[in-house]
């Protein structure tokens, strides 16, 4: 699963398009497209719009296991040339000092810059930076529900010293991320790699919802029973062991004391 | 070599000549600046596996606790133990390493003021007076690892070798000893080697070099006049645990000549309770941690009958080729290398 949070649908038309994504039905305070694991939202310009986007779609998506955060914009730079991509690996918030180092573990392949997220439009570049106006709000946002390493933010530079702020249209926008979608889509694609193999790890046990139905089970007893099958499955692998077959068992309490007796007898071999 | 994602530097270390000798052997990488280490280090919603793959090298300085009591029952001294640590984590990646489930980040953090260190160490050593004293630099990370870039054992050698009343342990499973072998044995510098079966090794020590490269290197420094420990912590339970540990001292005491050994160690898997939950958090699909472990003193431990059995067999196997003058038991409750 793969949130994109752009601020302004000119930043997002040629994703839709490349992605075959569709409006997301319903009635929601952002536009949010959707195709497939990916997800698309609208924020709208500024740092509690992009908070508040990322808040949105962590409410909607809060059963759906662990997802891979990416902001995509534009943003000035004091030095770096128009249409450049790079990655943030340092995000400021200029307001209040806040800094953060979102993880470069993952193999992007792509230039890292710095980035500082302002209030009001920069147009003084005063530092050897980037400026963006929401991914410092959108990335403290994001690592509440993921991991930082899946929480990133990819900007390509529209305007700097020499071609200020002022000359952007909505036209160019969209040209300059066109210009660089073969970088997005290594990016998107390197997210979604490193995402699967970890929201398998921590998937539920297959049976764990038929044997949820199967007795009564306390709160705590579905988190040890979580815990016992995952532990069950690492030792033994699919189905269950024969001695945790549910037909032996009457009652929650039974069938994880068999699950728990089962583990203090394996002994590990190499 | 470890392959860095990128390089944190502090800014009020930049300008030292250790971290531009680095940066200048790190040019391709991104290079960040940060006011302090643990802003890049510390904070919560990081993942330790997932960064484990690539870590980054984060340069920074170290202000305070240089250096520390050596934890109970760790080491050979009774006495005057003491451990610092001029670097956290460590490039292999061993399933039963305590630092996992202690630290958020997998990132290695470099402290780069040795002098500081050097400073603190002559202080504590002057403070016991005639007694001697033992420093441990094994205790956070693996001490030669990342010798390329942190060139410790160049400082820190020559440094013990004017303090003959202190002894320095480094602990390794690097290969890697042109450092140490490109100075002139040390008498009071200990060069402690881990060592597991080759069966869990494979298994669990992940990016370690192989036996028979660690046995070579072994084999070299004892000859250079190294002065050499053994270090089997921790024991790893398994099936075939007693014919694996009997094989693997049967292996190295027929390399190594066992009369010049300083000292012989073995240790139980012990680790505080938070950190082993921390891991199993981490690696849900380890068969390691899968099965039934007891909790002694908020210790995460293997059943005490199963303590005894692999004990009582390992020191009657490692009798065969030791004298019991030169072995200890180590007793504290986390294993790293």
């Amino acid at each position: 699963m793969i949130h994109i949070v752009v601020a302004l649908i000119h930043e997002a038309l040629t994703l839709i398009t490349h992605y075959k994504m569709k409006t997301l039905r319903g009635k929601h305070p952002f536009i949010i497209y959707k195709s497939g694991e990916i997800t698309l939202i609208v924020s709208g310009i500024g740092k509690s719009s992009a908070a508040a986007a990322v808040g949105y779609l962590q409410a909607l998506n809060r059963e759906n296991g662990p997802s891979a955060w990416l902001n995509i914009g534009i943003a000035g730079h004091q030095q770096l040339p128009i249409g450049q991509g790079f990655i943030a690996h340092r995000i400021q918030d200029r307001a209040n000092g806040r800094t953060y180092y979102p993880p470069q573990v993952l193999p992007f392949s792509l230039p890292s810059n710095n980035l500082i997220t302002v209030d009001c439009v920069e147009k003084d570049y005063r530092e050897n930076s980037a400026y963006d106006m929401e991914a410092a709000a959108y990335y403290s946002a994001a690592i509440r529900s993921s991991t930082a390493e899946f929480v990133q933010s990819y900007k390509v530079v529209s305007d700097n010293p020499q071609a200020p702020v002022t000359k952007i249209t909505k036209t160019f926008v969209n040209t300059l991320i066109e210009n660089r979608i073969h970088e997005i889509k290594n990016l998107i694609a390197t997210l979604r790699s490193a995402i699967k193999p970890y929201r398998e790890i921590h998937a539920p046990h297959p049976q764990f919802d038929t044997l949820i139905q199967r007795w009564h089970f306390t709160e705590t007893q579905k988190v040890q029973l979580k815990q016992l099958l995952q532990r069950t499955q690492v030792l033994f692998g699919n189905p269950l062991p024969c001695q945790a077959q549910t037909t032996n068992h009457t009652s929650a309490k039974t069938f994880l004391k068999t699950l728990s007796d089962t583990l203090v007898t394996h002994r590990l071999s190499f | 070599m470890p392959a860095f994602s990128a390089l944190y530097i502090e800014n009020q270390c930049r300008h030292l000549p250790r971290v531009q000798d680095i940066l200048k052997k790190c040019e391709a990488l991104p290079h960040i600046s940060c006011e302090r280490y643990g802003e890049v280090f510390n904070p919560k919603a990081q993942n330790f596996r997932l960064q484990k793959k690539r870590p980054a090298l984060v340069l920074a300085k170290k202000h305070q606790h240089f250096v520390l009591p050596a934890p109970a029952g760790y080491g050979f001294g009774n006495k005057n133990s003491y451990y610092f640590s001029h670097l956290l984590n460590c490039p292999y990646d061993c399933r039963y390493c305590f630092l996992q489930g202690m630290y958020r980040s997998a990132h290695y953090v470099l402290f780069v003021n040795y002098e500081d260190f050097g400073k603190k160490i002559s202080e504590t050593i002057e403070k016991c007076g005639h007694e001697p004293s033992y420093f441990y630099a094994g205790y956070d990370s693996d001490s030669l690892a990342l010798e390329q870039y942190s060139q410790f054992a160049d400082y820190f050698l020559p440094f013990f070798k004017n303090v003959p009343q202190a002894t320095l342990e480094l602990r390794t499973k690097s290969a890697q000893i042109r450092s140490l072998l490109k100075h002139k044995a040390t008498k009071n510098v200990i060069i402690a080697l881990s060592f597991s079966p080759d069966q869990v090794s494979k298994q669990l020590e992940h990016r370690v070099p192989t036996f028979s490269k660690r046995i070579a290197a072994a084999k070299k420094l004892q000859e250079a006049g190294w002065s050499l420990a053994l270090r089997f912590e921790p024991l790893i339970y398994h099936k075939d645990y007693k014919t694996d540990y009997q094989d693997l001292f049967q292996r190295i005491f027929s390399i190594l000549d066992a009369s010049k050994l300083h000292s012989v160690s073995t240790g139980l898997f012990r680790m505080p309770q938070t950190f082993f939950r921390n891991i199993v958090k981490l690696y849900p699909d380890e068969a390691l941690f899968a099965g039934h472990y007891d909790t002694q003193q908020g210790l995460s431990t293997y059943a005490k009958e199963i303590e005894t059995e692999m004990l009582k067999h390992c020191e009657t196997a490692l009798f065969d080729y030791i004298p019991k003058e030169i072995y200890y038991r180590c007793g504290t409750g986390c294993e790293t290398t």
